[in-house]
């Protein structure tokens, strides 16, 4: 839900009209966005992923705006988690994007959710242009922020990404924050660094059967916790 | 294989951590088991979900201004240079054949029956193109562009070879799988006996830097594997590419490799598409 803890928070003169968002799958949840730390009423509801990429099919330059609005944070997020450079981030961010818009059809819904989809494209993206930078330079893996140190709470949500994504979000780093920190390790190697189990073992120095436990246990862990999440349409997004 | 090390080897992955022969092996392994197939996509859900761990951050405001201005400026360039094409003949029927090739690709994502009936329209359509380049031949449009000319007939005889393996009533075809690596990506494998060819079409290859290729490697029944070409998709990951190696008449399975050395004797890099070839 959203976060009405700020101290800046004012209750509205009457009660909030809800913003109706179209869920995951098909089902409509019924909440209210908050835009600056303040509840704000919307007339209409979001469209929902599927609508604006067939917008974008179609050539609505708009639909690539709310599109690029509503994720563009999220991939750059993602983006810099895997090279740690504001400006090559940002590259990928304009190339997921432009790739978005040159081919939306791309994008099957019958193979799974946009936002799955997305976070999939702009991961490969970047570990892509990680191993470009990684074989010209030879630079040394930079992990800017230790797992230990994973914070729990976003200070700087974007109230764009929508309540619902913002819950999902908030659950997904609850169950990764309550990993044990070495199966946590693994799991982030593995996906921020684009790392295999035998290049896991020989950066952390632990045995291979080690690092496979931990995946194996990790993924458990994780798959777990976040049942709820995925049954209940994981990944947020509006579909 | 114990239920633990069935876990291990689907959230490995899924997450994209597997070494190729284990990728096989798993993949392998879904392509006959359901229940495991449908606990992949569950992994696979499962990864996807890391992504939302990540801190929010945000990018500079004026990029959101870059992205639209690009996305504008695309969509100008694509309806101006319409009417240029359709100014020239011989690149307006290089731009037919290219359409074809593309319509064909497309076309091989569907059924196989579809492209049973297709594949007359096709030969007939080669056919229609290579006249229209013996007229042309000698006229003055060409001689002005003679490149041109070349290259229009270089597309020719690809799509008559991709007709000779499409109208092949034995053709053999089969589906590509991606790996963890070409998570997205598919594409399919065709070959003709009668035709001594094959054709891959590929869509939806991650990008790779440049001067980076794509490695075919074919691995016949006595598990060794040959490098038959390499190639590079377009700016959107797809690629269509013919394959007249003998070493594809021994074929049991297909792999297509990104790679930054396009000449080594061993496979190097991640292993992203790869098909079984069933024999009759």
């Amino acid at each position: 839900m959203p976060d009405t803890s700020n101290p800046d928070h004012r209750p509205p003169e009457r009660a909030p009209i809800p913003l109706v968002v179209r869920g995951i799958r098909g089902r409509l949840h019924d909440v209210t966005q908050t835009v600056g730390g303040e509840r704000t009423r919307a007339s209409e509801p979001a469209p929902p992923d599927d609508e604006l990429m067939a917008r974008m099919e179609r050539g609505e330059i708009a639909a690539l705006e709310q599109v690029y609005d509503r994720y563009s944070a999220l991939v750059f997020s993602v983006s810099y988690r895997v090279l740690s450079d504001r400006h090559l981030a940002e590259d990928v961010v304009q190339e997921v994007f432009l790739r978005l818009w040159r081919r939306p059809s791309s994008y099957d819904p019958l193979r799974g959710r946009f936002i799955s989809w997305l976070m999939s494209v702009t991961r490969n993206r970047a570990l892509d242009e990680q191993r470009r930078i990684t074989r010209r330079r030879r630079v040394e893996y930079r992990d800017e922020e230790p797992t230990y140190q994973l914070p729990t709470h976003d200070v700087a949500d974007d109230p764009q990404l929508g309540a619902e994504l913002a819950e999902r979000r908030q659950a997904v780093r609850e169950a990764m924050t309550r990993l044990p920190p070495a199966q946590r390790r693994v799991l982030e190697l593995a996906y921020f660094s684009g790392l295999t189990q035998v290049e896991i073992a020989e950066r952390t120095g632990d045995p291979l059967g080690t690092v496979k436990t931990r995946v194996r246990l990790g993924m458990r862990k994780l798959r777990e916790a976040l049942t709820e999440v995925m049954s209940d349409g994981a990944g947020g997004g509006y579909q | 294989m114990t239920p633990d090390e069935r876990e291990e080897l689907l959230a490995a992955y899924a997450l994209g951590t597997l070494s190729a022969p284990d990728a096989a092996d798993v993949e392998s392994l879904v392509s006959t088991n359901a229940a495991a197939a449908a606990d992949l996509a569950r992994y696979h859900e499962l990864v996807d979900l890391i992504a939302l761990s990540v801190p929010m951050r945000r990018a500079d405001p004026r990029l959101r201004e870059r992205v639209l201005d690009a996305a504008r400026r695309e969509s100008l360039a694509r309806r101006v240079r319409r009417p240029r094409l359709a100014r020239l003949l011989p690149a307006a029927a290089l731009a037919a054949v290219l359409a074809l090739t593309f319509v064909w690709g497309m076309s091989l994502r569907a059924t196989v029956s579809d492209l049973r009936s297709e594949s007359a329209a096709l030969t007939a359509l080669v056919e229609a193109n290579a006249k229209r380049l013996d007229t042309l031949d000698g006229s003055q449009n060409v001689q002005e562009s003679r490149a041109l000319g070349v290259q229009l007939a270089t597309a020719l005889q690809d799509q008559q070879v991709i007709a000779a393996v499409q109208t092949d009533p034995n053709v053999r075809s089969t589906d590509f799988e991606p790996t963890a690596s070409g998570h997205g990506a598919g594409g399919r494998y065709l070959w003709s006996e009668a035709a001594d060819a094959a054709v891959i079409v590929a869509h939806d290859l991650p990008q790779i830097p440049f001067g980076n290729v794509y490695r075919v490697w074919i691995e016949d029944s006595l598990s060794r594997l040959t490098a038959v070409m390499t190639f590079v998709p377009d700016g959107i990951g797809n690629a269509q590419v013919i394959l007249r190696s003998p070493v594809i008449a021994e074929a049991t399975r297909i792999f297509i490799v990104a790679t930054s050395n396009d000449d080594s004797d061993t496979v190097e890099g991640p292993v992203v598409l790869q098909a079984t070839v069933r024999r009759g």
